[in-house]
């Protein structure tokens, strides 16, 4: 098909969304659980 | 040739486009960046239900209305410039050029405004999801508006897709889709729209940094930081790989600004990419066939440039001079030939429209002619080239090497821009690895050299336009029309005027946007249940 590679190239612009999506929300859950279990072993070596 | 013109008219009418193109592109990266971290923000929120997130999304919203309001003024007044300072250039490609420009006026004013209302004024009073929603119909809206005028511009740089029409003298469109997906229209929106969420990136790294520096609002700065690094990553990524893909397309399309954009006086096989050098402007004195490229140092990658443009590193890359005068050797049209043809298709259209008055016998075989692809490859094709042609050889000559873009400017932005660029994707890097370390908090280099990649990423970002813009130069339609022949018969005087108001006008938002966003930002995001 005459146009497929400059198709292809303009839907890697939506996936870049997409995976970046994805990476942020893998990222923010890494991050999220990390300080949670440290003000959790704050709290314990408080107590 | 250039008797005609009026050189301080061309002039101020081209400082007055640049300055408000630069203006609008101030203020329009961030919307187009911004708006997607914010979504991706409010996803989290809406999944998560954590009310942390919403006060982060709403902070950030914040600071993209204030930028949103004060870019769209400009964005205005540019496209009205069209028709009131270059409406030669309207009037020849009008046909080709007004189909982009009006859908992305359509999809500005119907999708993005229309949706960024609910995301600024719907929070409570429509649910989560339809304010998502919103949110992410404006970012993908913005996106989609900058899309059409990218397509536009592109078409500048390489006009395809559309048939000349000797009766109007107006270049009409014959396919859409050439228009739309010609290799220099999807790189450059890619390219262009990728720099966007890097600079929105920096931006929300810079200010985030700012707080941490202050010892304020530690998680919120944090959380931010790691949404903005990590898309600022994959978009720099992205930026690489459409620069090498709009790379590609200059070679083919505008080899000359390739050459610019590297100092490439003689064209070589095997050609290096000039990593950094300080060049001597050779451009003191008018170029001829005896200049050379001076520099005061340069360190190279050996062969890089050959497969930048080529994908071939034993390419051969044509500088200034095979340009300008021709390389039999690797089948180059001198810009002299290109000048004598493009000559002749205009006065063969001056012919026409005389026999087309006079109802001449000549008039058929005129006509004959525009009808020819044969000839219209080999003549209308240079169209523009002619405004330079000259009788006298020697004249011909000087008038070919004026052809050639300003080297020195063309060179430096092209280098600014991609030594920038790979600092901002470092620094990401850094500062995701320095979070999850947790060490980012106490590394005060680093927090400070992010907060002062903010003007440097509206360096890049300008620097890329640059090159785009000043490396085609003297053209405004690649090959068919030149910047000078484009622009409106009207009084200098005029245009004066109105640059200095357009520049005080400008000036003026900017320092209002800048003192707005200091104020925000000092005032920091809003207290869950409480006042600002």
């Amino acid at each position: 098909m005459k146009y497929m590679s400059e198709i292809l190239f303009y839907l890697s612009w939506p996936l870049l969304i997409v995976i970046s999506y994805q990476s942020v929300k893998w990222l923010i859950s890494k991050y999220e659980k990390k300080e949670a279990e440290l003000i959790d072993s704050n709290n314990n070596s408080e107590l | 040739m250039f008797e005609s013109i009026d050189l301080a008219l061309v002039n101020w009418s081209r400082a007055q486009f640049a300055l408000t193109a630069m203006y609008h592109w101030i203020f329009v990266p961030l919307t187009l960046g911004l708006g997607f971290i914010i979504a991706f923000m409010e996803t989290i929120y809406v999944r998560t239900g954590n009310p942390e997130w919403k006060r982060i999304t709403k902070f950030w919203m914040k600071l993209f209305g204030i930028n949103f309001a004060i870019g769209v003024a400009t964005g205005i007044i540019l496209e009205f410039e069209f028709g009131t300072n270059w409406s030669n250039y309207s009037w020849f490609v009008g046909d080709i050029f007004g189909a982009p420009l009006a859908i992305e006026g359509i999809m500005a004013f119907f999708m993005e405004s229309t949706f960024i209302a609910v995301m600024f004024f719907g929070w409570g009073k429509v649910s989560k999801r339809f304010h998502l929603t919103a949110t992410w119909l404006t970012a993908i809206g913005a996106n989609l508006s900058a899309v059409w005028i990218l397509v536009a511009n592109a078409w500048m740089q390489d006009p395809v897709g559309m048939r000349f029409n000797p009766d109007t003298a107006r270049n009409e469109m014959v396919n859409f889709w050439d228009v739309f997906l010609s290799p220099s229209a999807v790189s450059k929106f890619l390219h262009t729209s990728t720099s966007g969420f890097v600079l929105a990136a920096v931006f929300v790294v810079g200010v985030s940094a700012w707080y941490l520096l202050k010892k304020r609002e530690i998680a919120f700065a944090k959380k931010s930081m790691i949404v903005a690094s990590a898309f600022g990553i994959l978009s720099s990524i992205m930026l690489i790989g459409s620069g090498d893909s709009s790379a590609k397309t200059v070679a083919t399309a505008q080899p000359m600004k390739l050459a610019a954009m590297e100092g490439l006086y003689e064209g070589t096989t095997n050609a290096p990419l000039i990593g950094m050098a300080l060049i001597t402007d050779a451009q003191d004195k008018p170029l001829t066939r005896e200049s050379q490229a001076e520099f005061a140092m340069k360190i190279e990658i050996p062969s890089a440039l050959s497969f930048l443009a080529y994908g071939d590193f034993d390419a051969f890359v044509p500088g200034v001079k095979d340009l300008v005068l021709g390389n039999e050797e690797h089948g180059i049209m001198s810009y002299k030939e290109k000048i004598k043809r493009g000559y002749e298709a205009q006065q063969t259209l001056m012919a026409y429209k005389k026999a087309q008055k006079e109802k001449s016998p000549e008039f058929a075989a005129l006509k004959a002619k525009f009808n020819d692809d044969t000839w219209m490859d080999n003549y209308f094709k240079y169209f523009g080239y002619g405004a330079y042609y000259d009788d006298d050889p020697e004249t011909l000559e000087a008038n070919a090497f004026k052809m050639v873009p300003p080297i020195s400017l063309t060179f430096y932005s092209f280098h600014i821009m991609v030594a920038l660029g790979m600092w901002f994707l470092l620094l990401f890097m850094i500062i995701l690895f320095l979070i999850y370390k947790d060490k980012l908090a106490d590394n005060k280099v680093i927090l400070w050299a992010s907060v002062w990649t903010i003007p440097l990423v509206y360096i890049a970002s300008q620097a890329g336009w640059i090159v785009a813009e000043v490396g085609r130069q003297p053209w405004v339609i690649q090959d068919l029309m030149t910047t000078s022949r484009a622009v409106s018969q009207i009084d200098t005087g005029s245009v004066m005027i109105t640059f200095w108001l357009f520049a005080i006008t400008f000036t003026s938002l900017l320092i209002a946007e800048v003192k707005i966003l200091t104020k925000q930002i000092k005032i920091g995001p809003k207290k869950e249940g409480g006042k600002q």
